[in-house]
């Protein structure tokens, strides 16, 4: 629970309600009025994901925020911080496992000649889709947190969207590409809490 | 005047691109308001950061609340607020998120003693607009009034204060004077309050002991009422300007005459000259030890 807490103490008013409502109401009116493909989704959340980051951790890698002394003053603050990070990847894994699952299973249940996959490619495609959504906008907010301008958050989140759309594409059918996204969702997971308490630890001392 | 310390450092020590932060010995009594002055790149936010436990490239030792405790302590940390300058905040937190981030970072922060402190110094935590406000938009003087708010919602039993009372005006460097004064009397001598200032004037009313810090070591402290009396204030004739300034530690003049510090023991090399003394101001002891001590080039009248 303290974690939790720990994770929602850094989202402000606007974030708790862009991204805890706002976004589902948009992905669902997506889901049902252009139930092209489960990509649509899929770039429209790693957009707002890393477009949204700028209200949360945004800039906490960059000079502007160098030194984090509030934090550092209490006992507690590098657990807090760890905490929240974490957290916010959890948040983040789910909220791609649950869009990306509806989106898919509602476009075929919409089109029965959608995504006519066996078994095995039915879970590698939904496991690619959800990892490299996840991944991608966990990518994206890593490098947006070393800059505290908001337009390089939107200039990434193309970039990310632009890479999601071409990698899912070229996905369909195919069993490895969901093992690769894996191995990547888990480096950049881990590699962008890392940053962020190295950068914190780092500011203990003079470079 | 028999006292226990707050702090104890021995040895301090710490090298950063040309600077050297070397003190031998630290001593900041308990119970008591102490002003750290000195110039700019004197020392004083790099001595306060190590204090706080928020640098730790230091050598030395360092103790807190009767020798008892050192900053690794699980509850020293506790025990201390402390308000920097730039960054303190991170760059997205609003006011309100500052209330919430803080009861979880601080086990002894009272949500509802922050809300009245921030309404006491002008800060509408419950409007709207205010709430969601990032503190990066805040005025300077505002920012440091909620950083106070939240140092001062916690049970602590020492604040460490950086520049406090350079970006308020002069009424809220009144209030916080008042707001200093209320901690001390609350705490019943259990807490102290070490603060650095430029704004020596209107710090003085509530500061007990001074430190007078330049080129990274202590040149100078003592409680102000026993600076007081080791210096004193010297007014003169313009004539006698040239035998005084053998004396003063600063001295200035205009057309009618001069007037400068000088230690009070050597207060007899003045007899023969048509001068008066005065008790001098915090202020201009502190200016007259900086005048000493620093590297500008000043002009000695």
């Amino acid at each position: 629970m303290k974690k939790i807490k720990s994770y929602l103490v850094f989202t402000s008013f606007l974030y708790r309600l862009v991204m805890f409502l706002v976004i589902h109401t948009i992905i669902l009116g997506l889901l049902l009025f252009l139930p092209v493909a489960p990509y649509m989704e899929a770039a429209f959340l790693a957009f707002f994901e890393i477009v949204s980051d700028n209200w949360l951790f945004g800039g906490i890698c960059s000079k502007e925020a160098a030194s984090m002394d509030y934090l550092k003053s209490s006992k507690k603050g590098m657990q807090v911080l760890t905490a929240g990070l974490t957290l916010d990847l959890v948040r983040r894994f789910f909220y791609s496992a649950l869009w990306m699952s509806i989106s898919f299973f509602y476009a075929r249940s919409q089109n029965p000649n959608a995504f006519l996959f066996n078994n095995v490619q039915t879970v590698c495609f939904l496991a690619t889709s959800i990892l490299l959504t996840y991944s991608l906008s966990v990518a994206g907010i890593m490098i947006s947190r070393f800059f505290s301008n908001y337009w390089i958050n939107i200039l990434i989140s193309y970039a990310a969207i632009i890479l999601l759309v071409l990698i899912m594409f070229f996905a369909q059918g195919n069993t490895y590409i969901p093992f690769l996204t894996l191995v990547f969702a888990i480096l950049v997971s881990v590699l962008s809490v890392r940053l962020v308490i190295k950068k914190m630890k780092e500011s203990y001392y003079d470079k | 005047m028999n006292v226990n310390n707050v702090i104890n450092g021995q040895d301090i020590k710490k090298k950063f691109r040309g600077f050297e932060l070397n003190i031998p010995s630290l001593q900041v009594p308990k119970g008591f308001a102490t002003a750290l002055i000195g110039e700019n790149g004197a020392g004083k936010t790099t001595l306060l950061n190590i204090l706080a436990g928020i640098r730790l490239d230091y050598k030395g030792n360092l103790t807190f609340f009767d020798e008892a405790h050192t900053l690794e302590d699980e509850t020293t940390k506790d025990q201390i607020g402390y308000t920097g300058p730039g960054n303190y905040y991170l760059p997205n937190w609003t006011v309100s998120q500052v209330k919430t981030i803080s009861e979880l970072l601080f086990e002894n922060f009272s949500a509802k003693r922050f809300e009245s402190l921030c309404e006491e110094l002008g800060i509408s935590i419950n409007d709207f607009n205010m709430k969601n406000k990032k503190v990066i938009a805040l005025s300077d003087g505002m920012r440091m009034k909620l950083m106070l708010a939240g140092v001062l919602a916690r049970d602590t039993k020492l604040l460490i204060l950086d520049e406090p009372a350079s970006p308020l005006d002069p009424l809220m460097r009144d209030k916080l004077c008042e707001l200093i004064r209320d901690y001390l009397d609350r705490g019943n001598g259990e807490t102290s309050v070490f603060f650095s200032t430029h704004n020596i004037s209107d710090m003085e009313n509530v500061t007990d002991y001074a430190i007078i810090m330049e080129h990274g070591t202590i040149v100078e402290q003592g409680f102000v009422e026993d600076l007081k009396e080791k210096y004193i204030l010297v007014k003169g004739e313009k004539e006698h300007i040239q035998a005084a300034k053998k004396i003063l530690y600063s001295c200035s003049s205009n057309q009618y005459g001069f007037e400068g510090i000088c230690l009070a023991s050597k207060l007899d090399q003045l007899a023969g000259m048509d001068v008066s003394v005065e008790t001098p101001s915090l202020s201009q002891i502190s200016i007259a030890v900086m005048k000493a001590n620093t590297k500008l080039q000043m002009k000695f009248a």
